[in-house]
């Protein structure tokens, strides 16, 4: 009773090879994935660096509005 | 029970069911006497002149004289005279209608007397001579199809067919022998000499094979028992331990949550690029707005004061 507990059981696949190509064919989709995530990063760093640069002009445009503000609205006498 | 409180119960016919109750007798009504009207005489009753009484037949008067009815013209029928005497009409006597021959859908027609014309015997005279071809003036006869075409034989000489199935057979070496061998024919004629080139010489010596040459052997021994090793896995059947069988279903239904997961991503990330969009659109209109803006200040302070 104990050799036939200990006994492995098997599972008879069919279409074997059909699953090997379908296992390639998985890995080679994830590589790609992998190659269009670090393109979307590069894409992603780019846009950071355009925000950041959008930031510093709207901070530009918000000194100089103030400025003229200060210089149409209270004039120094 | 209250919805039975207001019920009538028929009464019921003790005598028996069906039968009808005794008719009242009806007592002639009392002539009312109501003074200043006169009383209406009775129709039957009545005296008034010229007046017919109702109800009465109309009978003619016995002094009203008959109508003159004119000379050729019937009297008018009577009940009182019964049904006139018809006279016997002289019809015309028609012939006896003879009974019509029927004739039969298929008639018998009477047989014609020879119904195809006879072809004409045309004599030899009368047919045309065939025309002569071009530059041939004498007609070649044509043979008698009864007969086969055969050459006229001289007298004294017989002519003995072959059987056409058997054929003499040449053997191949002698048959060899017969064709018209331009190179062994003994006619004389000569082919040319190939001029010799210069560019390769047969020296006898044979180059060495490259370096891997001494190694295809292995190389083709080891590539075989791959390819035998491939082609045994992949004829005979696979068999799975049970446990690798469970961790790999395990697995599977773990990369379709994960697939899932990364399909929402996609999905969420696409969301979160069409809002941007909408927000740089929506930026893109602002600065136009601060641009005419401004445009319009630079006109005020500068322009109209100047």
């Amino acid at each position: 009773m104990t050799e036939e507990k200990n006994a492995p059981l098997f599972i008879k696949v069919e279409n074997y090879r059909e699953v090997l190509e379908l296992m390639r064919s998985i890995k080679k989709k994830v590589i790609e994935s992998k190659a269009t995530l670090e393109k979307i990063y590069e894409l992603k760093g780019e846009e950071d660096l355009k925000i950041e640069e959008w930031d510093d002009i709207l901070k530009d445009l918000e000194k100089k509005v103030d400025f003229i503000d200060e210089g149409l609205f209270e004039p120094k006498v | 029970m209250a919805f039975n409180l207001f019920k009538k119960k028929p009464k019921k016919n003790k005598s028996g069911a069906g039968n009808l109750p005794p008719k009242p007798k009806l007592e002639p009504l009392a002539k009312p006497n109501i003074p200043g009207i006169p009383e209406v005489p009775n129709a039957h009753e009545t005296n008034v002149p010229g007046i017919l009484p109702m109800n009465q037949p109309i009978s003619s008067p016995g002094n009203i004289s008959p109508p003159i009815i004119p000379e050729g013209v019937a009297p008018p029928i009577q009940p009182s005279m019964g049904a006139p005497e018809i006279p016997p009409i002289n019809a015309p006597k028609m012939p006896p209608i003879q009974e019509p021959l029927i004739k039969s859908p298929n008639p018998v027609v009477p047989p014609r007397e020879n119904p195809i014309p006879p072809i004409p015997v045309r004599s030899k005279q009368d047919i045309a001579e065939p025309i002569a071809p071009m530059g041939e003036g004498i007609a070649i006869p044509a043979p008698e199809m009864d007969k086969p075409f055969m050459a006229p034989l001289s007298a004294g000489e017989s002519k003995e067919f072959k059987d056409p199935v058997e054929e003499e057979l040449i053997p191949f070496d002698k048959e060899e022998k017969t064709v018209n061998d331009p190179f062994t024919s003994e006619s004389g004629d000569e082919l040319p000499s190939f001029p010799e080139s210069g560019a390769v010489k047969y020296t006898g010596e044979i180059p060495n094979p490259p370096a891997y040459f001494s190694r295809m052997g292995e190389i083709r021994e080891e590539v075989e028992r791959d390819s035998r090793i491939h082609h045994r896995l992949l004829k005979k059947p696979i068999f799975v331990e049970v446990n690798d069988y469970r961790k790999i279903v395990k697995e599977i239904g773990s990369i379709k949550k994960d697939s899932k997961k990364s399909k929402d991503v996609t999905q969420s990330l696409e969301g979160l690029k069409t809002k941007m969009e909408s927000k740089l659109k929506v930026w893109n209109k602002e600065l136009e707005k601060i641009q005419r803006n401004l445009v319009f200040m630079d006109k005020v302070l500068f322009e109209e004061s100047g």
